[in-house]
């Protein structure tokens, strides 16, 4: 029994490390699976007894999973720090959720990046997080223990890549694609996606996020901007009822994509919605520390660029009345 | 905790350490209900108070039991049906029961508009509520004297590997194995874990990562599927359940067996069944079982005339098919099933009872196909859905072949599907560990090995097994 077992473990054992070693050798680094699972164990998180230092939660799409290093914004100022931010998805959802979670005492910076029929609070654009959240509220108490188990494999591990299947490299070779690379994007610890843009062909990438901006849905009405801005004024007095706050952040943009945006969310709607919701509202073109980033692809910021402007947007929170205010007194 | 997890293999790994200490038995015992009942609670505490509420309602009932007069006796007994039955109905029922009483007093022009109940199915309490009552009935009908031991009744109940999804196993079985220290041998642990191996294999790599993607798409669907598209789905589905389930009861064989205990076998090869009478001796075996015992039988079986015992057939069957949940298409996948082993009693009363021996393949190809069309009530949520399937499958509903399903996983799922059945042709007569046992030993550890590195490797995302749900 223990020589067929024995031989078995071995022959794993040596598959595995040479699959490890192999891929790191091409350039392949761990990269940690976001999934409904890993994502609710973070919004556990966020419920803090009383007595315990509420967190600044980060909620929106992926410019936020892109651009903000959860834990460097944490040392930056001095709490903790939780992104929440879902690939290709509206915030809106969690915000609510929040904001009816009456354990949830914290501070969110919520992404903002246009008012069009397409984003943000649309069916479409709120399918993904309305699904994290399902599983959020119907997960089993084991559910969050076996998310962190995973998180921590996966973030040491390269086998544990998908690309790095058996399926998928069977499927490359269907496909004759047999030259599997790394992803220029990889998520680690605190839900951070730090992107190298060094590893791609950024003109074509740039080229797809236009081609991508250029269908966005007709733009909102003043009149619809404003109904917009008091429902989502009654989820931040909710939250500011327990001591929270909200702080809405129009995210970087470059290039064409800057273009199609302004002229899809004018500056003038902008600040309409501004002068009207509740909590803080910030345009990074108004803040000297955050106007002069690029975002490489036109929409989503390189890891390079990433810690900087963490940093940067830290220390301009920090400095916001909305968020020293509601600074927790100890730290995390 | 589901046995694909990595939380699972840390639980497994203590509790089996603990067991393995040169502790007492009682201690052993102990130990095993305290980590059943974590185990438990790891879907939902609250759920853990309900098991060991039909625990201690049942021990008290059957104890107690003897001592009384049989009209007092048979109020015991109802007492304990009512207890969980009466859960079964609340938890699993309750909103498909006032659903139905609203439709029926909406046709006769009373307007009734109930509430969701919206509870949670606690997790196996289907499974657990079959075996607590099969303890009582069988101390009130005198086939087993009330056992003992408190302790060993909560192992039987509780012990992990067979308490979300069976096998369903029975006292007499069980208990007389909790009398004596159990502790698996050298050859029982490889075997165990053997098993172990294989019930991940099928579930993870075949089941979630190779099948259950095309099964999602398809039911998914429906209204569009092609010809091809719908019997690639539905021999999708076959696959996906028989592995699932069959990889869940394998599992949970091969982790009791790492603690001494041995379990019932639930599948035996039952796609190469000959008929519908042997496919129900060898798909899920535990419940076929506990049906015919507990449900068939005291209607009277086969003892009552040729009509009565199709009734008795029909009923046990759409019964069997509400077990695995509140929905009418269940019933109807019941219904099926009773109607096909009605037909073949027929056929067989009338001399074909020799044909399945002369045409062998044949017996197994049409109770496999019709066993996959039964699998798309199943499958589907509503009525509408799998009519759309059957529909496509005749070939009557659209003329294309494909409109969802590549032909790459197209041959992908025919492969599948034909392996497994060529499979359990093989092995439909023998035991598997028979099987294995004559493979050469070099090569059992690289298919061990090549089973072991997909499970760790595969990138499909994570399901529940199919049968947590029931």
């Amino acid at each position: 029994v223990w020589s067929v077992w024995g031989l078995a473990l071995a022959l794993v054992l040596v598959a595995l490390a040479t699959i490890e070693l192999a891929a790191r050798a091409r350039g392949f680094e761990p990269s940690i699976k976001d999934t409904p699972a890993l994502w609710s164990a973070y919004r556990e998180r966020a419920r803090t007894p009383v007595g315990i230092a509420a967190p600044l939660v980060v909620i929106g799409s992926s410019r936020f999973m892109l651009g903000i290093d959860a834990n460097a914004m944490s040392t930056t100022m001095g709490r903790a720090v939780i992104n929440l931010a879902i690939d290709g998805s509206s915030p809106m959802p969690i915000l609510e959720d929040l904001a009816r979670d009456a354990s949830f005492r914290g501070t969110v910076l919520c992404e903002i990046y246009t008012f069009s029929k397409d984003g943000p609070d649309t069916e479409k654009a709120n399918s993904k997080p309305i699904e994290y959240l399902h599983y959020f509220h119907s997960r089993t108490a084991m559910s969050d223990i076996e998310a962190r188990l995973r998180e921590r494999l996966q973030s040491h591990l390269v086998l544990a890549l998908p690309e790095l299947s058996l399926r998928q490299i069977v499927n490359g070779l269907f496909m004759r694609n047999l030259g599997i690379r790394p992803s220029y994007l990889r998520m680690v610890p605190g839900r951070y996606r730090p992107a190298d843009y060094t590893r791609i062909d950024l003109a074509e990438h740039r080229r797809h996020w236009l081609e991508a901006y250029s269908h966005l849905d007709p733009p909102l009405t003043d009149v619809e901007v404003l109904a917009f801005a008091d429902k989502v004024s009654g989820w931040v007095d909710q939250i500011r009822s327990r001591g929270g706050d909200v702080v809405f952040l129009r995210m970087v943009s470059s290039f064409g994509v800057r273009t199609i945006e302004d002229a899809q969310t004018p500056r003038s709607q902008w600040n309409l919605f501004a002068s009207r919701v509740h909590g803080t509202a910030l345009h990074y073109q108004d803040v000297i520390a955050l106007r002069d980033f690029v975002a490489a692809d036109g929409s989503h910021l390189d890891r390079t660029v990433a810690g900087p402007f963490t940093r940067a947007l830290g220390e301009t929170l920090l400095g916001l009345r909305a968020v020293s205010a509601t600074r927790a007194t100890k730290a995390p | 905790m589901v046995f694909n997890s990595i939380g699972f293999f840390i639980f497994f790994a203590i509790v089996l350490g603990i067991h393995q200490l040169p502790l007492s038995w009682r201690a052993k015992k102990i130990n095993l209900v305290v980590s059943s009942s974590l185990f438990y609670a790891a879907w939902n505490p609250f759920f853990l108070a309900l098991l060991w509420i039909s625990i201690l309602v049942d021990w008290q009932i059957a104890t107690r039991m003897n001592s009384f007069r049989p009209e007092v006796r048979k109020r015991m007994l109802f007492v304990s049906l009512a207890v969980n039955l009466g859960a079964l109905s609340i938890f699993k029922y309750g909103d498909f029961i006032t659903q139905n009483v609203a439709w029926i007093l909406r046709y006769v022009g009373l307007e009734y508009r109930p509430s969701p109940f919206g509870i949670m199915l606690p997790v196996g309490i289907s499974f657990y509520t079959f075996e607590t009552l099969s303890y009582t009935i069988d101390v009130y009908r005198g086939e087993e004297k009330p056992w003992k031991s408190f302790l060993d009744f909560a192992v039987f109940l509780t012990f992990f590997p067979h308490l979300v999804a069976g096998p369903i196993v029975r006292p007499a079985d069980f208990l007389p194995q909790c009398d004596q220290p159990r502790r698996a041998s050298h050859a029982q642990l490889g075997w165990g874990l053997t098993l172990l191996t294989m019930g991940l294999f099928q579930k993870t790599v075949v089941a979630d990562g190779t099948l259950a993607p095309v099964v999602d798409r398809v039911f998914h669907a429906s209204s569009l599927v092609g010809f091809a598209d719908a019997w690639c789905g539905a021999l999708a589905f076959a696959g996906q359940i028989f592995c699932d389930f069959a990889g869940y009861s394998l599992c949970a064989v091969g982790v009791a067996l790492c603690f001494g205990f041995l379990l019932p076998d639930n599948f035996n090869s039952p796609y190469a069944a000959l008929g519908f009478s042997d496919f129900w001796q060898r798909w899920h075996i535990s419940l076929s079982s506990w049906l015919r015992d507990y449900l068939y039988v005291p209607l009277g079986g086969n003892r009552v005339g040729r009509v009565r015992t199709y009734f008795n057939l029909g009923l046990t069957m759409l019964l069997g098919g509400l077990w695995h949940g509140a929905s009418w298409t269940f019933v109807a996948w019941g219904g099926l099933h009773g109607a096909f082993l009605i037909t073949e009693r027929l056929l067989r009363r009338r001399g074909h009872t020799s044909s399945d021996k002369s045409f062998p393949l044949v017996w197994v190809g049409t109770t496999f196909v019709l066993t996959t069309v039964a699998w798309v009530f199943f499958r589907s949520n509503t009525f509408q859905q799998a009519s759309s399937l059957i529909l496509a499958m005749a070939g009557v509903q659209r003329a294309s072949l494909f409109r969802i399903v590549g032909h790459k996983e197209f041959v992908e799922v025919l492969a599948i599907v034909a392996i497994m059945l060529a499979l359990q042709w093989h092995v439909r007569d023998r035991q598997l560990s028979d099987v294995v046992a004559r493979i050469p030993r070099p090569a059992l550890a690289v298919i061990l090995a090549a089973m072991i590195f997909l499970i760790v490797t595969d990138e499909a995302p994570d399901r529940a097994f199919i049968y947590f749900q029931f």
